[in-house]
């Protein structure tokens, strides 16, 4: 029985993480108090760095990759926020950063509860980004996390969003798998571009003029590469572990009528109703996005073409436009959606709200559900 | 599904119940999500944990509204919070307090005919431990009750859970349970 934050930092020690920068901020703390108390009792071999903020906890990681070393922390809500300034540099200079993200609402008013605003803030920064649905799957997209982001054809850090308390501080029947079969799948980290050494002195990430749209190609470039490395390594991982990820997971989507498009451990709840719908004989679906970063937009395509109602479930809000998933999903679809805000600060939704939500779709609004 | 909410304060083991049923419900061959409930909590406050176990895998995730089982290891708690709101009508309820069922039934009438065990797990915990801290005893009383998980299970689960302990205060954590998990037999009368 593992919480959510604990699978977290079982895929940091099986993927042989080497420093931790970090600051404490509830609901992430109980990952890196793990980890220390494993430093602490020498069963795990890393250096454990408490920072004085997470803008030095950002600093620290982004300065550590580039010396070479497998870097991890974990953060949530205002110090993901903290972070952001830091967050465009790792990215920016292409180091395979990994960090944990246990979403929480944003102040004010102050919350901990779940709430995907935090993350979808950093939708912008460059970064890889992965919802988790269960405990398994967090342990699993750590370790999955390295040999995507290590890839050459990649070099992009990620973050991997769980959601507060539903999984953070849940717990639940998690496979570790030993290490043994992680250190076959993930080799040591040996960079090939990026390595800070006194012997050859390297400066990183200095001023540049018109070269500055060429780097941001670059970027884009290997996000668009990121899709099928994802691919390939979830492909890889099933081998082992016989579980199987992607890019997205389609539910029933195939032969439905009416769909909803939902992120993170929420889509547990929903799969509960759908299985409840299906049985009285409605065709109803649902996909979840695992990648929110890179956008899967030919697998939502794909899922979603021969659907007649869709709706999209957003934990998020962007005042003043909406929903941030929907207004996505819209774009990439090219047909409207009916867009529900639901579950912010944590707001419980539950399995009868998501039936009513089924019944009523079809429409090209924007719907609060409270 | 069987779905358990447990209502105490910061400090009376509210937590550590739900991992003890969760991790029970593992070794007894089953699933098992527990969780706890709580804000910035501190000594004292009321926290809630929950307890999900089924013999396939569990779907349901967050806050559980119509328990199966309530477990009340802070009497006191029922002054600050409406937890009879709302139950369903099989659902049991376990008291940790020094009255009668009877006694506790007429003290509140909103509960109507639910089913209501009451046993006085501090006094038995305090006669064990020589501490007040009641919640490995009350699962003695519910496994009494109910037999969701075994007794092999939970003492297993229990010497888990409360690992960082010394080994005799686990077992005094365990013989205080099962006195709670016998003397069910003579409450069961009583209940109704």
């Amino acid at each position: 029985m593992i919480a959510g934050n604990g699978a977290a930092a079982w895929g940091a020690r099986l993927a042989r993480v080497e420093i931790i920068p970090n600051f404490p901020i509830t609901p992430q703390t109980a990952i890196i108090e793990e980890i220390a108390s494993w430093i602490a009792s020498g069963e795990m071999d890393a250096d454990f760095l408490p920072m004085e903020s997470e803008h030095s906890v950002q600093s620290a990681l982004a300065a550590a990759s580039s010396a070479g070393t497998r870097v991890f922390s974990a953060t949530s809500s205002q110090g993901l926020l903290l972070m952001t300034e830091m967050m465009f540099v790792t990215s920016g200079l292409r180091l395979p950063v990994i960090m944990v993200n246990v979403s929480r609402g944003l102040s004010a008013p102050i919350t901990l509860w779940s709430d995907h605003n935090d993350v979808l803030v950093q939708r912008d920064s460059g970064w890889l980004q992965i919802f988790c649905s269960n405990n398994q799957e967090v342990l699993d997209s750590v370790v999955m996390g390295y040999k995507i982001a290590e890839n050459n054809d990649v070099l992009l850090p990620m973050m991997i969003n769980l959601d507060g308390f539903t999984l953070s501080a849940t717990r639940e029947p998690v496979d570790i798998p030993g290490q043994d079969e992680i250190d076959g799948f993930l080799p040591e980290y040996n960079p090939k571009h990026t390595i800070l050494d006194p012997k050859e002195p390297m400066s990183m990430g200095g001023a540049v003029f018109d070269e500055y749209m060429y780097f941001r190609s670059q970027q884009r470039m290997a996000m668009q590469n990121s899709k099928g490395v994802i691919k390939d390594v979830c492909a890889e991982w099933e081998k082992i572990t016989g579980r199987n990820y992607g890019l997205v997971e389609s539910y029933c989507s195939d032969d439905s009528a009416r769909v909803l498009v939902i992120c993170g451990s929420e889509s547990a709840i929903l799969k509960y109703t759908v299985d409840k719908l299906r049985a009285k004989g409605e065709k109803v679906g649902m996909l979840r996005l695992r990648a929110m970063r890179p956008f899967p937009c030919e697998e939502i395509i794909d899922a979603l073409s021969r659907v007649e109602e869709i709706g999209v479930i957003d934990q998020d809000i962007s005042p003043g436009s909406g929903g941030i998933i929907a207004t996505e999903v819209k774009a990439c679809l090219g047909r409207g959606v009916t867009s529900f805000i639901a579950g912010l600060g944590g707001r419980r939704i539950g399995a009868e709200k998501y039936e009513k939500i089924f019944g009523r779709l079809g429409r090209d609004v924007e719907e609060w559900i409270f | 599904m069987l779905e358990i909410i447990i209502h105490g304060r910061g400090g009376q083991g509210v937590v550590v119940t739900s991992r003890i049923l969760g991790t029970a419900a593992l070794y007894d061959g089953l699933y098992a999500q527990d969780f706890p409930l709580y804000g910035a909590a501190r000594r004292g406050a009321p926290v809630m944990a929950f307890v999900r176990i089924d013999d396939e895998p569990i779907l349901l995730r967050g806050y559980i509204a119509k328990p199966d089982i309530m477990v009340l290891l802070d009497e006191s708690i029922i002054d600050v919070m409406d937890v009879f709101l709302d139950l369903s009508d099989d659902c049991t309820i376990i008291v940790n307090t020094t009255r009668s069922a009877g006694d506790f039934r007429g003290a509140h009438p909103e509960i109507k005919d639910l089913r209501v065990f009451c046993v006085d797990g501090t006094g038995i915990a305090l006669e064990y431990l020589e501490k007040p801290i009641p919640n490995v005893v009350i699962i003695g009383f519910l496994i009494g009750i109910t037999h969701i998980i075994s007794i092999d299970a939970f003492m297993k689960s229990v010497r888990d859970e409360l690992g960082k302990y010394p080994e005799n205060l686990i077992d005094k954590n365990i013989d205080g349970a099962l006195e709670a998990c016998e003397l069910m037999t003579e409450v069961r009368g009583a209940a109704r």
